[in-house]
């Protein structure tokens, strides 16, 4: 099993702020076991690759989860990017294929590619990708991209070859995992609702907030992410313009009712107040450990959190990672 | 009513984004005097101000062009 913490995005941190707060977040990531952090992508954000190389200075063994956006670079540099990461740090990267993103994103730079082909592109794309990082001589005569006789120079230590995650769980999204030989990455339904896929193991994308209490957990939890009136319609005009197969499926859920003792820990309020996409997981370490079980036994095998909040939280969530282990053991 | 409405919205949108409305018919996202992050805002003070939470389920940017469309939103929201 692998877990992945989450990086804090450029936009939430003051300005002066940042490059300390990424390089802190990296070291309680690393301290908590984690396998690697995922660092987002998108117009509003600051280079994936420029934050990756600083999660390596800042960290020894942290593998930065790099969110790839086809529309941002040409597969050629984005290999190069890995090999060059290699080269300067010595470290292993990981890549987060991305199909999507926020659909005005795309629009601003002239994309409005349909959701299932900008599937289609990101498997071309990710195969010229991991030709040139296996150190093949590329040529690709395809519907997104043309090379010839393509290289890369510094070649990467095989023991460097990046692992590759899919994001996406629409059909297109699982058959690009299923021709990549990546694991698809999916925001999750309740463990009980999951299904596994047919032919690999599959990651999930879920917050985790775990107290010795379930009330003291959901306090925190709601302390956290307060209901917020703009970010609820600002999640309803998202999801007029989106086209992501996970956003409406999440969206048509309904919050659980119930007291905080005794409600399910999915939850979906951070979701639907547009403060994140992924559900969150909130209770007692024993009963989050039980859903973090579930997913695992319909086949999860990679974990990526949310941005952790403090170095408090990952203990708390290691915790629920170690009792979670315990059960699917047992 | 409406006309009691589209008095109420002009003010708010002057107060809460500082944006003068040259007319009640005018597009108001299409001209750029509202963008998106502006626009949520503008709901969220229209729901306070009226006392109303607008069904926004199925949002339509179609209903809050103009200040002209926000009154006529708003009033069958209110009915």
């Amino acid at each position: 099993m692998k877990v992945f913490s989450t990086c804090p995005q450029s936009k939430d941190v003051e300005r002066g702020e940042y490059a300390r707060r990424v390089a802190e977040i990296s070291r309680w990531s690393e301290k908590a076991g984690c396998e690697g952090i995922l660092v987002y992508s998108d117009n509003g954000l600051t280079d994936p690759w420029l934050v990756s190389s600083l999660v390596l200075e800042s960290s020894e063994r942290l593998a930065p989860l790099v969110a790839i956006q086809p529309v941002y670079m040409h597969p050629y540099t984005a290999a190069k990017m890995v090999t060059s990461l290699a080269l300067l740090h010595g470290r292993r990267v990981w890549l987060n294929m991305l199909a999507g993103g926020f659909k005005n994103d795309l629009i601003a730079l002239g994309d409005e590619t349909p959701h299932d082909e900008r599937y289609e592109r990101t498997t071309e794309y990710t195969q010229i990708i991991l030709g040139l990082l296996r150190g093949e001589t590329v040529t690709v005569e395809g519907r997104y991209y043309n090379v010839h006789n393509l290289r890369l120079t510094p070649e990467l230590p095989p023991e460097l070859f990046p692992g590759v995650l899919m994001s996406g769980s629409s059909p297109a999204g699982l058959q690009a995992a299923r021709t990549l030989g990546a694991t698809p990455v999916k925001y999750p339904k309740p463990p009980g609702e999951e299904e596994s896929p047919e032919d690999s193991d599959f990651g999930v994308r879920v917050g985790i907030i775990a107290r010795d209490d379930a009330g003291e957990a959901w306090r925190v939890a709601l302390e956290r992410f307060p209901e917020d009136r703009e970010g609820q319609i600002t999640h309803k005009m998202a999801m007029k313009v989106s086209d992501s197969h996970w956003h409406e499926q999440l969206s048509a859920r309904v919050g659980e009712p119930g007291s905080e003792s005794e409600r399910h820990p999915y939850w979906l309020g951070p979701f639907q107040n547009y403060k994140t996409f992924c559900p969150y997981l909130v209770g007692t370490h024993e009963r989050v450990a039980t859903e973090i079980a579930g997913y695992m036994g319909v086949g999860a095998e990679t974990f990526i959190l949310d941005i952790p909040a403090s170095e408090e939280e990952l203990d708390h969530i290691g915790r629920v990672f170690r009792l979670a282990r315990e059960s699917a053991a047992a | 009513l409406t006309e009691q409405l589209e008095e109420r919205i002009t003010a708010l949108i002057r107060d809460a984004l500082e944006v003068e409305v040259p007319a009640r018919d005018v597009d108001l996202i299409e001209t750029g005097l509202i963008d998106s992050l502006s626009l949520v805002s503008l709901i969220a003070e229209i729901e306070a101000d009226i006392g109303v939470e607008l069904p926004l389920d199925d949002f339509d940017i179609d209903a809050f062009r103009s200040v002209e469309r926000m009154a006529e939103f708003v009033a069958e929201a209110q009915r």
